[in-house]
């Protein structure tokens, strides 16, 4: 079945549906063999997908990005996760978020969501943090 | 059960980010509306969704709003309604003032960066991000992990202390020394860890056991003639870090993980390197432990060259093998007119 042509020809329907902002997707109650394939494909696996020319921009990484690295290695050099756990949760952000968020936002929001998860922290509690450091940058400025 | 509020009230739903699983409806926060039901002690959702079966008992409320309140635009008729329920934390005593301007406002700036594919020159653009809301949840994030004792302020410090000492010319170190000493380049293809240890490069750093996403396992790829090497992690962006520092943005966006496994010898040439029809492309696709470097070929014109003034021409992308080294081509300078990505 997974022949290179039927794959090819899977990743032309990958395509035409990422990121999901392109295309209206709106809950149809049936759906093709080929498109079920193209939806239920794990997202970070993208080799062979058509795409147009590398766009080269350079990135300075700022101050957040180098800490949420920081923050995601320090959890994992403590046992609270591993490398591919942040990955695997990073897939699960779906489509439209994979690609259409900055790189390390992902990672940000996968430690997020696992901390949760995990119960390390509550949504009450991280709501009164963020205003908290809100209210403390907006004194600062 | 001790209740906040009573039916007649006029109670406002608080207007907080949004960013969790809640049943409080988006088109409901900010607005006023009329209790005109009383509902039992329930677990909040916001507790359930989370795995906290046994979580906090709040009582629940039915409000009715006016229908004109809530879409003051769309031209409802006066005496028309809507009722729905929330948990006694989500209501607060009607606001004398306007409702949800402060998270209205904060949530106004567009997080968006530049999505712009026409920049291909020498001097590519550098990327503006305003990104205030990640900037917040990361310092949240960081300080409660460290306030709950999930690792230490010191941990964190180390690790971006460990960030300011990596850079490609880690690598341009290694592959300088392979080529002014044929030991040591035998060395570094037998045991590459070890060997760029050698030049001051620790892959144990920062934590005595290397970081938990690069892994201690590299294979340096020895570019021949006959052999052209190029790498890649199409499922991410894994990268021998240690060696070569942060990887560069095209290397993380998608294009490049896309393309490069099945078009490499086209992907090649937008990076301006021609390989010649009889060399072997041949592309690693890091999708494991294993994290790969190019050791390039040492360009001719090179004899008697210092091993320090060889490592000016080896370049994050040669050893990345999107490009190949040049006499005139160095860390620090392109010939004009040159395509390059930084």
């Amino acid at each position: 079945m997974n022949s290179p042509r039927h794959y090819a020809a899977l990743l032309d329907s990958i395509r035409a549906h990422a990121p999901s902002e392109r295309h209206e997707a709106d809950l149809p109650l049936t759906i093709s063999q080929r498109r079920t394939e193209a939806l239920l494909h794990v997202v970070h696996d993208v080799g062979g997908q058509p795409d147009g020319p590398i766009d080269k921009t350079q990135h300075k990484i700022a101050p957040w990005e180098e800490r949420t690295h920081a923050t995601c290695e320090c959890l994992a050099w403590r046992g609270i996760w591993v490398s591919e756990e942040r990955r695997r949760r990073e897939n699960d952000l779906g489509e439209t978020l994979y690609f259409a968020l900055p790189y390390y936002s992902r990672w940000l929001l996968a430690a997020t969501h696992m901390l949760l998860d995990k119960g390390h922290i509550t949504p009450d509690e991280l709501i009164a943090k963020m205003e908290e450091v809100r209210r403390r940058e907006e004194s600062a400025e | 059960m001790n209740r906040k509020f009573k039916i007649g009230d006029k109670v406002t739903v608080r207007d907080v980010p949004s960013l969790f699983h809640t049943r409080t409806q988006g088109y409901t926060r900010g607005h006023t509306g009329e209790i005109v039901g009383l509902r039992p002690e329930w677990v909040i959702p916001e507790d359930e969704a989370w795995g906290r079966y046994e979580g906090r008992r709040e009582p629940f409320y039915m409000v009715r709003f006016k229908q004109r309140e809530l879409w003051p635009d769309d031209g409802g008729a006066e005496i028309d309604m809507l009722e729905t329920e929330f948990s006694e934390s989500w209501l607060e005593p009607q606001f004398s003032e306007v409702p949800g301007t402060r998270f209205a406002d904060a949530r106004a700036g567009d997080n968006s960066v530049s999505d712009s594919h026409e920049h291909e020159d020498a001097h590519a653009p550098i990327e503006e991000a305003e990104t205030s809301e990640f900037d917040i949840l990361e310092t949240a994030i960081r300080e409660l992990c460290i306030s709950k004792g999930l690792f230490s302020a010191d941990d964190h410090r180390r690790f971006m202390e460990w960030y300011d000492h990596i850079g490609p010319m880690g690598g341009s170190r290694v592959v300088a020394r392979a080529w002014a000493d044929p030991q040591y380049k035998t060395r570094l293809l037998a045991d590459s860890i070890a060997a760029c240890k050698e030049v001051g490069v620790d892959w144990m750093q920062p934590t005595g056991q290397g970081t938990p996403s690069d892994f201690t396992w590299l294979v340096v790829c020895e570019n021949t003639p006959q052999l052209h090497n190029v790498i890649v992690c199409t499922l991410c962006s894994c990268y021998p870090r240690p060696l070569l520092g942060p990887s560069p943005a095209w290397y993380e966006r998608p294009s490049y993980r896309r393309r490069i496994v099945r078009w490499p010898r086209q992907v090649l040439a937008e990076f301006g390197l021609i390989v010649p029809p009889d060399t072997e492309v041949r592309v690693h696709d890091s999708n494991q432990k294993t994290r790969y470097m190019v050791l390039p070929m040492r360009p001719s014109g090179t004899d008697g060259w210092s091993e320090k003034r060889l490592t000016s021409i080896v370049t994050r992308d040669t050893m990345i093998g999107v490009a190949v080294p040049r006499i005139d081509w160095t860390t620090s300078s392109a010939p004009p007119g040159a395509t390059r990505s930084a």
